[in-house]
C-alpha cells in the first residue's frame, strides 16, 4: 500500500510505501529538511509539523510537550502511517525549488526466474542437485539385479535419468540403506552441465526425504562474502548473511592479494581466510534457516577470477602478469568438504565460470541473473566495484572487459570512505543557497563515514551546487564555513564532529574527489572503448543494468551527473543489486542455467584494455565531471547551467 | 614411437595478448585434438598446479590419461623432459591366487609380472566362507585391507625388481569374479549368496586409488572389470576381451574351467554366456578333482604303445605323490581307450587284472604301487572318484551342448576356435578330454589355450584405450542364460555320463585316437 505525502509550503507530493521514513520521503521528493546526524534523532534539527494524517513515532526529547501537542515531530524518527500533509517549518525548510529538478526515480531489475513457479511452468525447475524418491520393488527370484543397478535402472525407466554414476564410498553403503528402507530410497543426483555428462548419485537415504533439499548461494566478493540459504522445494530464501572477506587484512584489492599469495605460504593463508569466512556465513545461515548441513545438497559460489582461484587454492600469479591468463575459466563440480567448506561429504560445490582474468564468475553470475543474454535489447552491464567489469551485448553476442576503478566505489581511497554498513552516509542533499547538507545514514545511526553510493550522490550535489567545478576542485570563494583548507588540502565538511560517531569532522577532500573521478572515468571510458571496438556508440545502448556492491541503490541521476553512467532515460536503467549472489541463487534452482552459462561464456569475447590503444584517450577525456565532451551529456549540461544561473 | 595409449605427449600454443585463453581451456583443447574426443574431464586437483607446471615445462607435457564410462579423464601431467615411465598394473584377482603385471603405459611394453596367494584365504579358502565373513561387522573392510595390503606389498616388490617405484603406477586394471570384485573394494557381498542372489554392484567403473588405500600414485585411477551377475564376473569379460571373442567373424567358444565352468559362445554378432555353478551336477566342480600342482604330482598319464601299460609323468619328475585334475582326465582317457573301463565308466576286471583292488566293497585302480609311491601308500583311483569324474565330464559336455546347440542353435563343428581359459584348462590335453566325452569331438587344432585370460584382458586395456569402450559393449551385448537343471537337462546329462556318450556317433574320432594311442596288438 502506498501513501501520499504532501510537503508544504511548496505543495510537493510524493507516493511512498507504507512505513517509509518521513525524512527519506522528503529526500526522495527533493524537499530539503535540515538533518545532520544521519537520521537517528540525535541532532533534533529535522522537526516538521504534521498537519493531517498520522505518523508512527517521531517523538523525541528535542521536542517540548507543547511542540508535540502542536503536531511537531522529528522527520527522521517518523514513519508514514497514512496519507499525510507535512509542513516544513521555516527554520528547517529551505528553498527547494531549484533542487526539485527531475529527482529521477530508482528502478530495480527483475531478476530472471525470480519466481520458482515461472521456472516450473517452463519446465526448468530442475535443480543441479535434485532429490528423487524411488519406491522400487524388492529383489526377488527372477528379479535379481544388483542393488546399485536396480536403483539406476529404476531411475532410467521411471524418471528418464541416464548416464548415472556412484562413488565407491556410496556403493559400500547401498546394500544396508536399500534394505533399511525396504527398497524405498531417496537418491540425490548431481547433474552435469552437458547433457551427455554423467549424473552422479551423491547420496542415498532410506525412505522419502525429498521435502528437505536445500541449497546455498555464496557471492565471494573481494570485500564482502554474502550467503543465502534456499529451499529447493519452495524456492524461498530462508536466510541471508554477509561477512567481510577475511582476506581483507592481507590487501584491499585483488592485485595486492595476488602479490601476497605469491610469497611464502601466502596462498595457503588467503585460501584459509576465505574458507573461514565462508564457513562463518554458512554457520549463520544454516542456523537461521534451521536446516541440517546434511540437507544442503549444493553450494553455488561466484567470485572474480582471483577470488575463485584463491578459493580453490590455485596460484593466481599469472592473472596479474601479461598476457593475463587465468588458470581456468570453468571448474568442475567438486565435493565442498574437500576444500574445507563445513558441509556434508556429499554436498556438491558449483563454481561459476568466468571469461577471463578480469571478467570472472561474479560478472557471469550477474549477467545470468539479469537475463540480458536472452533479450534482443542491446544492454550495457556494469558491475561497479574496485574492479569495474563491463559487458555489452544481447542474445546473439557479447563483449566484455574490465577496468581497474580503484576502491573509491567501495569506500576505499577516500578519507572518510567506508563500506556500506551502519553509519555510512548513503544519501545526501545540499542546499544550493546555504550549502548546508541533509544526510541519511544506513541504519539511521550517527555518521561514521560515507559509502560508495553516498559518495556518488555527494559528488553530484557538490557539482550541482557549484561547490566543485568540473575538475573536482572547490570553489574557494563560496561563503560557507564548510569549505575550508586543512593541511593544505581543500575539503567540504559533511558532518561536524558532534554529530558523528568518530569524534571528528567528516569531510570530503580534493584527493577524494580525484579518486572518485578516476574511478568513474575508468568505468565510463571502458564502456566507451568497448563500444568503439565493436563499432557502436553510447546512443545504441537500449538498456543499462547496474550491479555491484553498493549498500543501497545508487542514485541514477547522480551517477549520470558525474559521468559514471552515460546519459540515458532513468527508466532504461535497472539496478540488479548483488548480481553475483542472484546468479548463484538462480543457479541453485535450475540446471538449465548452467548450460546457458556455458554458451554465454563461449559467445563472449573478452577485450584487454591494456592492449586496446584507444582506451587511454577515452580515459583521459573522462577525467572531468561529467566529461570533457559535454555533448555526451546534453541534459546534464542543460541542468547544470540552469542550476548555476 | 607413436602409440595411441594412455600416455600422450602434447604441446600447447603459448598464450599471448591476442590469445589469452585460460590455461585449463588451452590444455583441454590440445587434449581433445590429440584424443580426437569431444570431451576430456580435468579434475580440480590438476587445475590447482596447472599454471606453474605449464610454464615450467614451456607449455608442453606428458599427459597420463584414463577413461570412465562418460569421458576421457586426465590423471596427471608429467614433465616431458623426464624419462621416468608412467606405469600401469594389470591384476588378475583370483580367489586363490593373484597375478599382477607391470606395463609401460607409453610404449605398451610389459616389464614384469608377479604372482602371490590371495591372503583372504586365511579367512576362508573358498569364496563362500569369505562372503559370510564379510557380512559381519567390519568384515568387508577387513577382507579389503588384507588383499589391498598384499597388493601394495607385491606391487612395491614388482616395481623395485623392475627398477621403478610404485608412485609411478598411475593406472590399475583388475579383473576378478563378482564376489572377488566386491571383496577387493570393501563392498559387502552378503546378498550374493542369499536368495535371490544379488550383487551390490555390477559396474564399479573407475575410481581413485586413494578410495581403496592402494599405494600407487596418489591420483592413480583404478578400473575393475564389470560383472554381469553374481555368477558371471569381470574376469570373464576380461577373458572375452583377451580372446577377441567380440570381434570374431565366425562363432567361437571360450570355456573357463575354474572353480566353476563358465562358458561364452559368440562372435562380433552375438555373445551368449552361462555359468555352470547352478545345479547339483556340477557340485564339487571339475577342478575339485585331484590335487593342486606341485612336485611329484602326476600331470600326465598315457598308454604305452608296446606294453599297453599305463605310464605316468610327474611334475619335476619326482616320486609320485598324487594326481592333479588334468592328470585325472588323462587317466580316465587312458583307462577308457585301453578298455580298462567300459562305456558306463565301470572298471573292467578282465582288463584291469591285478591293478584292481577292492576295499570296503569299493573297487579301486592302482595307478602307482606303494613301492613306487612318494608317500609310501599306493596311488588309487576308486570307483567313487571315477564316478565323480564321470559326473563332472558329463556336466561339462551337457552345458556345452545346452549353450551351443540348444541356445545358440549351432553344431559344435560350427565353432571356429575353442578357447580354453583358466589355469586348470591350460593343462588339459584336448585329445584326452575328447576321448572321455568331456569336450566335443572337433579338430584338435580348433582348441587354443588362453592361459590367464583374466590378466590378459586387463593388460589389453592398459595398452589400448579403445578396449575401454569394448568392455562395456561386451557387457551390454552378452545374453546371460541361467542354467536350468530341468528334466531336459537331466536327460542330456544322463546321455553324457557314458563314455564318451550314449550317442557314439558324436565322437567319430575315437577310433582314430585309439589307434594312434595304442598300436594294434596283432597277436
Amino acid at each position: 500500500m502506498t501513501k501520499q505525502v504532501t510537503f508544504l509550503p511548496h505543495n510537493i507530493k510524493i507516493e511512498v510505501e507504507d512505513n517509509e521514513s518521513l525524512i527519506r520521503a522528503a529526500l526522495e521528493a527533493g524537499v530539503h529538511i535540515n538533518a545532520s546526524c544521519g537520521g537517528g534523532g540525535v541532532c533534533g534539527k529535522c522537526r516538521v509539523m504534521i498537519e493531517s494524517g498520522n505518523v508512527e513515532g517521531g517523538i523525541s526529547e528535542h521536542l517540548s510537550e507543547e511542540d508535540r501537542d502542536k503536531g511537531y515531530r522529528l522527520a527522521c524518527l517518523s514513519s508514514v502511517a497514512s496519507d499525510l500533509t507535512v509542513r516544513v517549518p521555516v527554520e528547517s525548510q529551505m528553498d527547494t525549488s531549484r533542487l526539485n529538478v527531475a529527482a529521477g526515480e530508482r528502478h530495480t531489475a527483475q531478476e530472471v526466474y525470480s519466481d520458482i513457479n515461472e521456472l516450473r511452468q517452463d519446465g526448468l525447475f530442475v535443480p543441479p542437485v535434485e532429490k528423487i524418491y524411488l519406491e522400487m520393488s524388492p529383489a526377488a527370484v527372477g528379479d535379481n539385479q544388483a542393488d546399485v543397478e536396480r536403483i539406476m535402472s529404476y531411475l532410467r525407466q521411471h524418471h528418464d535419468e541416464h548416464r548415472l554414476n556412484m562413488s565407491l564410498k556410496l556403493i559400500r553403503k547401498v546394500p544396508d540403506i536399500i534394505r533399511e528402507g525396504e527398497f524405498n530410497v531417496t537418491v540425490t543426483i548431481a547433474r552435469p552441465v552437458r547433457e551427455d555428462g554423467k549424473n552422479e548419485i551423491i547420496n542415498i537415504e532410506p525412505w522419502d526425504t525429498t521435502d528437505r533439499n536445500f541449497a546455498l548461494a555464496v557471492d565471494i566478493g573481494t570485500t564482502t562474502i554474502y550467503g543465502q540459504a534456499l529451499d529447493l522445494k519452495t524456492g524461498e530464501v530462508l536466510a541471508q548473511h554477509g561477512e567481510f572477506n577475511g582476506q581483507i587484512s592481507y590487501g584491499e584489492d585483488v592485485i595486492s592479494r595476488i602479490i601476497f599469495a605469491e610469497k611464502g605460504d601466502g596462498l595457503e593463508i588467503l585460501h584459509q581466510k576465505v574458507i573461514e569466512t565462508i564457513n562463518k556465513v554458512i554457520d549463520r545461515i544454516v542456523k537461521t534457516a534451521d536446516i541440517g548441513r546434511h540437507e544442503v545438497t549444493t553450494i553455488t559460489l561466484a567470485g572474480n577470477s582471483t577470488m575463485t582461484q584463491l578459493l580453490l587454492k590455485i596460484n593466481p600469479s599469472y592473472i596479474r602478469k601479461e598476457p593475463y591468463v587465468p588458470a581456468s575459466i570453468m571448474y568442475p563440480p567438486f565435493h565442498a568438504a574437500k576444500i574445507g567448506i563445513n558441509l556434508s561429504d556429499h554436498t556438491m560445490a558449483l563454481v561459476y565460470p568466468g571469461v577471463s582474468s578480469y571478467v570472472g564468475g561474479d560478472v557471469i553470475a550477474g549477467i545470468m541473473a539479469s537475463g540480458m543474454y536472452k533479450d534482443p535489447e542491446l544492454t550495457l552491464y556494469m558491475d561497479i566495484g574496485t574492479n569495474a567489469e563491463i559487458a555489452i551485448g544481447h542474445s546473439e553476442w557479447m563483449v566484455c572487459t574490465a577496468a581497474s576503478a580503484g576502491p573509491a566505489f567501495e569506500g576505499g581511497g577516500v578519507k572518510f570512505g567506508m563500506r556500506a554498513t551502519k553509519g555510512a552516509i548513503e544519501d545526501i542533499a545540499i542546499n544550493p543557497e546555504t550549502f548546508e547538507p541533509m544526510i541519511i545514514t544506513i541504519g539511521n545511526k550517527k555518521a561514521k563515514g560515507i559509502c560508495g553510493s553516498g559518495l556518488i550522490t555527494l559528488a553530484a550535489k557538490l557539482l550541482e551546487t557549484g561547490i566543485i567545478d568540473s575538475r573536482g576542485k572547490f570553489d574557494q570563494t563560496l561563503k560557507t564555513d564548510r569549505i575550508r583548507q586543512t593541511d593544505d588540502i581543500w575539503e567540504y565538511v559533511i558532518v561536524y564532529r558532534e554529530n558523528t560517531q568518530i569524534d571528528r569532522d567528516i569531510t570530503i577532500t580534493e584527493p577524494d574527489l580525484d579518486n572518485l573521478i578516476r574511478a568513474k572515468g575508468a568505468m565510463y571510458s571502458a564502456a566507451l572503448t568497448l563500444l568503439d571496438e565493436i563499432g557502436l556508440g553510447i546512443k545504441d545502448i537500449e538498456r543499462i543494468i547496474l550491479a555491484g556492491g553498493f549498500g543501497s541503490y545508487v542514485d541514477l541521476q547522480s551517477a549520470i551527473t558525474i559521468g559514471l553512467l552515460p546519459e540515458i532515460e532513468p527508466e532504461k536503467v535497472i539496478y540488479l543489486g548483488n548480481g553475483s549472489l542472484l546468479g548463484c541463487k538462480i543457479n541453485s534452482f535450475t540446471n538449465a542455467l548452467r548450460r546457458d552459462v556455458r554458451n554465454v561464456v563461449k559467445m563472449t569475447t573478452n577485450f584487454e584494455l591494456a592492449s586496446t590503444p584507444s582506451y587511454m584517450d577515452h580515459y583521459m577525456s573522462a577525467l572531468f565531471l561529467p566529461h570533457t565532451e559535454l555533448n555526451y551529456f546534453p541534459k546534464v549540461k542543460e541542468r547544470l547551467e540552469r542550476l548555476r544561473k | 614411437m607413436s602409440r595411441n595409449g594412455f600416455v600422450r605427449r602434447i604441446t600447447l600454443p603459448k598464450p599471448s595478448l591476442t590469445d589469452n585463453t585460460a590455461d585449463a581451456q588451452r590444455l583441454e583443447l590440445a587434449l581433445k585434438k590429440e584424443l580426437k574426443a569431444d570431451r576430456v574431464r580435468m579434475p580440480l586437483r590438476l587445475l590447482k598446479t596447472l599454471p606453474s607446471r605449464l610454464r615450467a615445462w614451456d607449455f608442453s607435457a606428458k599427459a597420463v590419461l584414463f577413461k570412465d564410462r562418460f569421458s576421457w579423464v586426465l590423471v596427471d601431467l608429467l614433465d616431458p623432459s623426464k624419462e621416468t615411465p608412467a606405469l600401469g598394473a594389470a591384476v588378475d584377482i583370483g580367489t586363490t591366487r593373484i597375478v599382477m603385471a607391470l606395463i609401460n603405459l607409453e610404449t605398451g611394453e610389459e616389464i614384469g609380472e608377479i604372482g602371490f596367494d590371495n591372503p583372504q584365504a586365511a579367512v576362508g579358502p573358498d569364496v563362500l566362507a569369505r562372503i559370510h565373513y564379510a557380512g559381519k561387522e567390519s568384515g568387508a573392510a577387513e577382507l579389503k585391507t588384507l588383499i589391498i595390503d598384499a597388493v601394495n606389498r607385491n606391487l612395491a616388490d614388482l616395481c623395485r625388481r623392475c627398477g621403478a617405484s610404485a608412485a609411478d603406477v598411475y593406472l590399475m586394471a583388475g579383473a576378478g569374479n563378482t564376489a572377488m570384485t566386491h571383496l577387493f573394494t570393501g563392498i559387502d557381498p552378503s546378498q550374493i549368496i542369499r536368495e535371490p542372489y544379488i550383487p551390490c554392484v555390477n559396474i564399479p567403473d573407475t575410481f581413485s586409488a586413494g578410495e581403496l588405500g592402494l599405494s600407487m600414485h596418489p591420483d592413480g585411477q583404478v578400473f575393475l572389470f564389470p560383472n554381469i551377475g553374481s555368477y558371471f564376473g569381470g574376469d570373464l569379460i576380461s577373458g572375452i576381451l583377451y580372446a577377441d571373442l567380440d570381434r570374431k567373424e565366425a562363432p567361437c567358444i571360450m570355456v573357463d574351467v575354474g572353480t566353476n565352468a563358465e562358458i561364452v559362445v559368440g562372435s562380433r554378432d552375438f555373445l551368449i554366456a552361462c555359468a555352470g555353478a547352478a545345479g547339483p551336477a556340477l557340485e564339487g566342480g571339475v577342478s575339485k578333482m585331484g590335487m593342486t600342482a606341485k612336485p611329484g604330482v602326476i600331470d600326465r598319464v598315457w598308454v604305452d604303445r608296446d606294453s599297453g601299460e599305463l605310464k605316468i609323468h610327474t611334475i619335476d619328475e619326482e616320486k609320485p605323490v598324487g594326481i592333479c585334475g588334468s592328470g585325472m582326465i588323462d587317466l580316465a582317457a587312458a583307462l577308457f581307450i585301453s578298455g580298462r573301463i567300459d562305456i558306463r565308466g565301470k572298471f573292467v576286471p578282465d582288463v584291469c587284472k591285478d591293478c584292481l583292488v577292492e576295499a570296503d566293497d569299493i573297487k579301486a585302480f592302482v595307478l602307482v604301487a606303494a613301492a613306487d609311491s612318494g608317500t609310501g601308500a599306493p596311488i588309487l583311483l576308486s570307483q567313487v572318484d571315477l564316478n565323480s569324474l564321470t559326473s563332472s565330464k558329463a556336466a561339462m559336455y551337457t552345458i556345452l551342448e545346452v549353450i551351443v546347440k540348444n541356445t545358440a542353435a549351432m553344431e559344435f563343428e560350427d565353432l571356429e576356435t575353442f578357447y580354453v581359459a583358466g589355469t586348470f584348462g591350460s593343462f588339459i590335453d584336448p585329445v584326452s578330454a575328447i576321448s572321455i566325452g568331456m569336450l566335443p569331438d572337433i579338430p584338435v587344432d580348433t582348441f587354443e589355450v588362453l592361459g590367464n585370460s583374466s590378466l590378459g584382458g586387463a593388460k589389453v586395456l592398459l595398452k589400448n584405450p579403445d578396449a575401454f569402450d569394448r568392455i562395456f559393449e561386451i557387457r551390454q551385448s552378452i545374453t546371460y542364460i541361467e542354467l536350468n537343471v530341468n528334466q531336459e537337462f537331466m536327460n542330456m546329462f544322463s546321455g553324457a555320463k557314458f563314455y564318451p556318450h550314449t550317442d557314439r556317433a558324436r565322437f567319430p574320432s575315437l577310433e582314430r585316437i585309439r589307434n594312434e594311442k595304442i598300436r594294434e596288438r596283432s597277436a
